[in-house]
């Protein structure tokens, strides 16, 4: 099963959409980071690369965001990852809420990477 | 250059960074989150400890510095600069370097902060003031004048950078959300970068 990682500058905002789709989308592989690690605004390195590692699967991985820095931060971590491992990970530009739901519920229905992404591109944002 | 010389230097900038904290974020205030100071106050705040340990080239400082500001920061300086310091870094092992090795590693280090924010020079943020840094160091380097005064003559390339910042508007981070809102303000990373080419001036000054 492809794996889901959100990223935001804010813990309650993923900790919100992670309610949101637990409600349509039970089980599924997902990894939420908000926040710079000490109550504050902004993002955690330490914490994106643990849920990273953590996200790892071999379908798959898809990281959803909501501002440049998070994804910044994400991408450092990447950098630091073998080729192979990098590889599974895709970052899409959808609108953060709406981009999770609509691929959690790819996700639990067992659709894989491309056809996600897929979806997720018809959505994207310029961010 | 060597290691020592190294941590010294970024001990100043640590310093410089301290001292201007509470600017750095009214700058930031305006067009921004209002967290660039605090960020990277806490991040060199982090680093500092970090430069007593024992390096044998200048690369390991900018590594060490590199990571720590990474894991630290948490706001978008953080993946900027510690792109832009460990991409240095990779051009800078040896135990000694000059200023040429030093504008060949800057030149890498702002491809690094290229890729890393998507950005080009002209779009309100650091590079606005790195690249006028490289160019004017980059000519100092071929007319061979000392490391001092190329560095006080990248300190006036920096300046004007970063009053240029002030006539264009924001198309990338969180200040491109204001639009021509951010007219007539100065980029705080084009600051916080402007304050740091000081400290390398200082230091270069002092020690000449």
């Amino acid at each position: 099963m492809v794996s889901l990682v959100l990223l935001s500058h804010s813990l309650k905002l993923v900790e919100g959409i992670r309610d949101i789709i637990g409600e349509m989308a039970k089980g599924i592989p997902l990894f939420i980071s908000g926040g710079n690690g000490t109550g504050g605004l902004g993002s955690d390195y330490a914490q994106i690369k643990d849920i990273l590692h953590q996200a790892y699967r071999p379908e798959g991985t898809i990281i959803l965001y909501d501002l440049g820095s998070t994804v910044m931060t994400a991408e450092v971590v990447m950098d630091e990852l073998a080729q192979d491992m990098k590889s599974t990970i895709k970052i899409s530009k959808a609108p953060l809420v709406e981009g999770s739901v609509v691929a959690a519920m790819e996700i639990s229905g067992g659709a894989p990477l491309t056809d996600i992404m897929e979806a997720l591109t018809e959505m994207e944002l310029v961010k | 250059m060597n290691a020592r010389d190294t941590v010294a230097l970024f001990k100043l900038i640590a310093k410089e960074i301290e001292d201007n904290k509470t600017y750095l974020t009214e700058l930031d205030t305006a067009i921004g989150d209002a967290d660039h100071g605090i960020n990277l106050s806490r991040g060199f705040g982090a680093v500092l400890p970090k430069l007593e340990g024992e390096f044998e080239t200048v690369g390991e400082v900018f590594k060490t510095t590199a990571m720590t500001l990474i894991s630290t920061v948490g706001g978008a300086s953080g993946p900027l600069y510690g792109t832009f310091f460990l991409k240095m870094a990779g051009a800078l092992g040896k135990a000694e370097i000059d200023l040429s090795d030093f504008v060949g590693a800057l030149e890498i280090g702002i491809e690094g902060v290229k890729a890393r924010g998507k950005a080009q020079k002209g779009e309100k943020t650091m590079l606005d003031v790195l690249i006028p840094v490289l160019d004017s160091l980059k000519n100092a380097a071929t007319t061979g004048i000392p490391a001092k005064d190329a560095f006080d003559e990248a300190l006036q390339a920096a300046k004007d950078g970063c009053e240029y910042t002030k006539t264009i508007i924001a198309t990338k981070g969180r200040a491109s959300y204001l639009g021509d809102r951010s007219l007539g303000h100065i980029d705080p990373g084009c600051m916080s970068s402007q304050l740091m080419v000081k400290a390398a001036a200082a230091f270069l000054g002092g020690k000449a």
